[in-house]
């Protein structure tokens, strides 16, 4: 039953991945009055704003699974919220790495301190954070309860870290850089959905696949241990 | 046409980073076998 | 209540009679505007603009010292496992540490002033108390945060690395609101919008103290 889901979840994966290309680099058409470097600009948006996103809700998922193991105590939640936060490393070093990527050739800088690319930064040091907590304690309950309190604490802290920087712009006018978000024209918007739908996808199929590992690590620990006692 | 190179860029770290988790999901998943090879040895031999 | 008094007793008594944590922010703190002396050659126009953020800095890298400090003591005597077997809320032990902490650091901060005064000459004015709510709110954020942050990194072999990840990113509102207030204060223009400023640093405070208070029993369980 398992790999059947799976297996049908990589071939809706890949078709969607092979679509996606298709849509953003052939369908979608030129706009005619900019120069070229808002064109790639364009391009890079599709697959840079869906890693945001992606990396977003693989938080927030660490912070449902947090609270929902320190209010169960069940190792699955434990497993699922581990499973998500590398996941969510992978999104947010993409769009950290992408970023300053996109940033050169159309705005000519590599970085700048806005609420964005900043309160990503911030979220990714959490999750890193989250994750050599985890890497420096041995296995058990203790390492589920604190690395659950700092899945809380940090995923309560981010919008505040956000809005603050926001504020903070106010104060010092920098180049803010606007990923283009505003309307967009018919064909990109649904380039944008497909390739946020395919981001989803990659997301919870990575999400099952980590997640089958951990538990099948457990349950191996697990009969290692029982034979040791006997 | 640099710009080009960028984007070029963007999307290898993209896929690089994509096939990059599967790989280090693999390379857990051949850990995994192998104690489980180890596992069944050692079941074989209480037996 | 009466066992976070208690804490906070024990934890006062002893570093009065050792002056360990404070002496050590302190110096700390003096050797960071040594230091910045040198690595920024600012004319005076500058440095009244970069004083706030040098102020916090210190601020921030000497509260360290003192939130490692707080629960290393307790790791190298054994309390860990006796605060968990206290047949007490978690929330007070949480409450007795925060109090310690905060009031420690609150004394160095009220040292270290002076010093900063003195090495980047600034005018005091009467305004200046206005300073007080703002390092008080800031302070009390600071250690919110890093009390229960410093519980949950004492259990590992690096403690200070992982309270120092764990706590940065997490205060850096805290920061940059607090920065901005005393910007005001030093500079000598409080605009309306100081008020409103503080008031989302209290409320920073109230989220994470109350957040703090209630996820304490968490760590001290088995």
């Amino acid at each position: 039953m398992k790999s059947t889901i799976d297996k049908i979840l990589l071939v809706v994966l890949l078709i969607a991945f092979l679509v996606c290309m298709y849509l953003i680099f052939i369908w979608v058409p030129q706009i005619k009055a900019s120069n070229a470097s808002e064109q790639i600009a364009q391009k890079i948006f599709y697959f840079h704003v869906p890693s945001a996103w992606l990396g977003f809700l693989a938080f927030f998922i660490v912070f449902i699974t947090s609270v929902g193991y320190l209010w169960k105590r069940d190792r699955r939640y434990e497993l699922i919220g581990v499973a998500s936060a590398e996941i969510g490393v992978l999104f947010i070093t993409l769009v950290l790495l992408t970023g300053p990527i996109w940033a050169k050739p159309v705005w000519g800088i590599w970085w700048t301190w806005d609420a964005r690319l900043t309160s990503s930064l911030i979220l990714w040091l959490i999750y890193v954070a989250y994750l050599m907590l985890r890497r420096y304690l041995p296995d058990g309950s203790k390492r589920a309860n604190l690395s659950a309190v700092v899945g809380i604490l940090g995923f309560v802290d981010v919008p505040i870290v956000y809005y603050s920087i926001r504020w903070w712009e106010t104060q010092h006018p920098k180049a803010v850089m606007a990923s283009g978000e505003g309307s967009l024209a018919q064909p990109m918007f649904i380039a944008f959905m497909f390739s946020l739908a395919t981001f989803t996808v990659l997301y919870v199929y990575l999400l099952r696949k980590r997640y089958q590992l951990l538990v099948i690590e457990d349950s191996i620990n697990k009969q290692f241990k029982e034979m040791e006692i006997l | 046409m640099d710009a080009y190179v960028y984007l070029f860029l963007a999307y290898s770290i993209i896929w690089l980073g994509i096939f990059g988790f599967m790989w280090y999901m693999n390379k857990k998943a051949n850990h995994i076998e192998q104690d489980m090879l180890l596992l069944k040895e050692m079941i074989d031999a209480k037996k | 209540m009466r066992a976070a008094l208690a804490i906070l007793r024990k934890d006062l008594r002893m570093e009065f009679r050792s002056k360990e944590s404070i002496l050590a922010m302190w110096i700390f703190s003096l050797l960071i505007f040594v230091i910045f002396n040198f690595t920024f050659e600012v004319s005076r126009l500058v440095m009244l603009e970069i004083a706030p953020g040098l102020l916090w800095v210190a601020f921030i890298f000497s509260g360290m010292f003192g939130l490692n400090h707080s629960f290393a003591v307790e790791k190298e005597n054994g309390n860990l496992r006796s605060m968990a077997l206290m047949p007490v809320d978690g929330g007070q032990i949480f409450l007795g540490k925060f109090l310690s902490v905060t009031l420690i650091m609150l004394m160095f901060e009220v040292l270290i002033f002076p010093i900063f005064v003195i090495f980047y000459d600034l005018q005091l004015s009467l305004q200046f108390f206005l300073l007080i709510p703002v390092v008080l709110a800031g302070t009390i954020g600071f250690t919110s945060l890093g009390t229960i942050l410093s519980a949950v990194a004492v259990h590992t072999r690096n403690q200070q690395i992982l309270l120092s990840l764990l706590l940065w990113p997490l205060v850096s509102p805290i920061v940059i609101w607090s920065v901005n207030l005393t910007s005001m204060v030093l500079i000598g223009e409080i605009v309306p919008s100081f008020y409103s400023l503080l008031t989302r640093i209290v409320a920073f405070d109230v989220i994470f103290f109350t957040l703090a208070y209630m996820l304490f029993d968490f760590i001290l369980e088995d």
